[in-house]
């Protein structure tokens, strides 16, 4: 009982895929053993950041005298540079301050004259009102014209409602063929032409469908609402004219009594007074700001202690677990930095155990590539060598899948492919001649199979073969040579 | 003078058209007297919708009932395209008896 060859091709084929998927998981996992990486680096830095807190608890002259002496003089240009500015903002707000007031009282100023403007405009427009109520000429134009506003609004109204009616019906006689017919004809017009029997028979269509009480309607609708549009915009006209007269009488009566100087003087003072509005809320928002800077400066762990630990955390960084195993030991009274450090030798020893299985990991998967690549020499041989007709087979105790599993780098690989050359076998003598390629060394392999025997007529036809393989390009020399010797 | 007496005419129309609102109290307060004297008992939304249904009916036109008269109408307002019709149809079936004959 023997395998085929195609069989063994197959299981090949599905050996190379299986590896090259196992490969393709492999970044994922790499992308987890980054992420773990990513973790232990920011453990270590909070522990870092705790132990210069410990180190310095707060950024004061003190604190920084008795904490680590390589750090203190870059603390203490901290230090200096965080009394500088609190100096420069103290100034800075009592400056504010002084412009707040000042602004203050611009605005209360400002309120103040703005209002008597206002007032007197008011005053002056209340009188100029009460010269105009007192001329008769005005009152009566005033009357027209609201009266005329009045009428025009209703006529405005009832145009709408016109408009409306002549949409909604209109369509009835467009569509309607009969009246279209008598309507384009011109029929009970002067334009109506026709004689005899037609016009006896459009008499009649025009009796049938109504056509003069049709043609009322719908003239009404097509010409009554441009009409009245018409009508509407002339009582427009002459209602303008009547504002502009009652609009002169006013204006004379305004500037006998200055109002328009009155109303542009307000106009400007309004104008100032927002000017200083928006600077009092300019100063404000300024304060504001300063204040909560100087809040900051006054806190023991604001953005300035920030600083400093960052700083000093990046001092850290530099220095063996060793280092600060011993610097911490040497504080007796004091076990929390201890505890610190330990919790650092514990992150670092765990990123040191994940850097060795992230570098076997790689190796590993070197190795896996290696075996890929060596298998896919191994499918292009087997196919080169016609293993995979159905005439090859192959012994029963090869077993690709076993072999696979214990191929570990690329010599096993290579190895592999010996055992697959050993375990092949021709079906016949036909099928051999056509699977080698050459037929004249085909001639020898069998040859040489016959005549080794039974017994190691394999090993001959594989010594057949393995020069059929590799030295395939000897066959014409050696004809020629045969020939040239007769 | 016509062209004259039309615009005048037109214009009077038109500003009647603005006493609409006038033409539809007048019709509300004539239908309050008539249901008053016919002893009936009407609704304001009743007369409401029966001064509706008549600017409604005012100036709408509909096409007469359909029948013989309506189909004889139509024939005769179509009557050069039926000619036209027929003389074509004719044409062609003399053209083919011509042809087969």
């Amino acid at each position: 009982m023997t395998i085929p060859g195609p069989t063994v091709h197959q299981q090949l084929m599905d050996a190379y895929k299986r590896l090259t998927e196992q490969l393709e998981t492999d970044p994922q996992n790499m992308h987890d053993v980054q992420k773990e990486h990513e973790q232990l680096d920011a453990e270590r830095d909070d522990a870092l950041r705790s132990l210069a807190e410990h180190y310095l608890p707060e950024l004061t002259a003190d604190a920084i005298a008795s904490t680590w002496q390589e750090v203190q003089s870059e603390i203490s240009t901290i230090l200096l540079q965080k009394e500088d500015e609190n100096r420069s903002l103290q100034q800075e707000l009592k400056r504010l301050q002084k412009n707040r007031a000042v602004t203050e009282q611009t605005l209360v100023n400002a309120s103040n004259v703005l209002d008597a403007a206002i007032t007197t405009q008011n005053e002056v427009s209340s009188v100029v009102e009460k010269r105009l109520q007192e001329e008769p000429k005005f009152v009566e134009l005033a009357d027209r014209a609201a009266i005329a506003e009045v009428a025009l609004e209703r006529a405005e109204s009832n145009l709408h409602e016109i408009d409306q009616d002549a949409a909604r019906k209109l369509p009835s006689y467009e569509a309607s063929t009969l009246f279209q017919y008598l309507n384009e004809r011109g029929y009970g017009g002067k334009e109506y032409r026709s004689r005899g029997m037609t016009r006896r028979i459009d008499r009649w269509l025009a009796r049938y469908i109504d056509f003069t009480k049709a043609k009322q309607g719908f003239d009404f609708l097509k010409q009554t609402p441009d009409q009245m549009r018409k009508i509407i915009a002339d009582d427009r006209r002459s209602l303008n004219v009547v504002m502009e007269e009652l609009e002169r009488k006013r204006d004379r009566v305004a500037n006998a009594l200055g109002l328009p100087e009155k109303i542009s003087l307000t106009e400007q003072l309004t104008k100032d007074h927002n000017q200083s509005l928006q600077t009092m809320d300019f100063i404000l928002e300024s304060m504001k700001e300063a204040e909560e800077r100087i809040r900051d400066m006054a806190d023991p762990r604001g953005s300035h202690y920030q600083k400093a630990i960052e700083l000093f955390r990046q001092t850290l960084v530099g220095f063996k677990s060793s280092d600060l195993k011993k610097r911490a030991a040497a504080t007796v009274d004091d076990l929390t930095d201890d505890q610190i450090v330990a919790r650092l030798s514990g992150v670092e020893s765990d990123r040191g155990d994940l850097d060795d299985a992230t570098r076997s990991r790689r190796e590993l998967q070197k190795q896996k590539q290696d075996v890929l690549e060596e298998l896919g020499r191994v499918i292009q041989r087997f196919r080169a060598a016609h293993f995979d007709s159905t005439r090859s087979h192959f012994v029963e105790s090869l077993n690709i899948d076993e072999e696979i599993s214990y191929t570990e780098d690329a010599e096993d690989a290579r190895k592999m492919w010996q055992k697959i050359r050993r375990s092949q076998r021709w079906g016949d003598h036909d099928s051999e001649e056509e699977a080698g390629g050459s037929s004249l060394k085909q001639v020898l392999v069998n040859a040489m199979g016959k005549a080794a025997g039974d017994e190691r007529g394999d090993d001959a036809r594989r010594a057949g073969s393995r020069r059929v393989e590799y030295d395939s390009s000897s066959d014409a020399r050696s004809v020629r040579e045969d020939y040239g010797q007769e | 003078m016509d062209v004259a007496r039309e615009m005048r005419d037109q214009r009077e129309t038109a500003e009647e058209m603005f006493r609409r609102d006038d033409l539809r109290i007048q019709l509300r307060d004539k239908l309050v007297r008539t249901a008053h004297m016919s002893g009936d008992n009407v609704t304001e939304s009743e007369i409401e919708l029966a001064i509706e249904q008549f600017f409604e009916s005012v100036h709408s036109y509909q096409d007469p009932q359909r029948g013989l008269k309506s189909l004889l109408a139509h024939c005769w307002v179509w009557r050069g395209r039926l000619i036209l019709a027929t003389a074509a149809f004719t044409t062609v079936l003399g053209g083919l008896w011509f042809l087969f004959s």
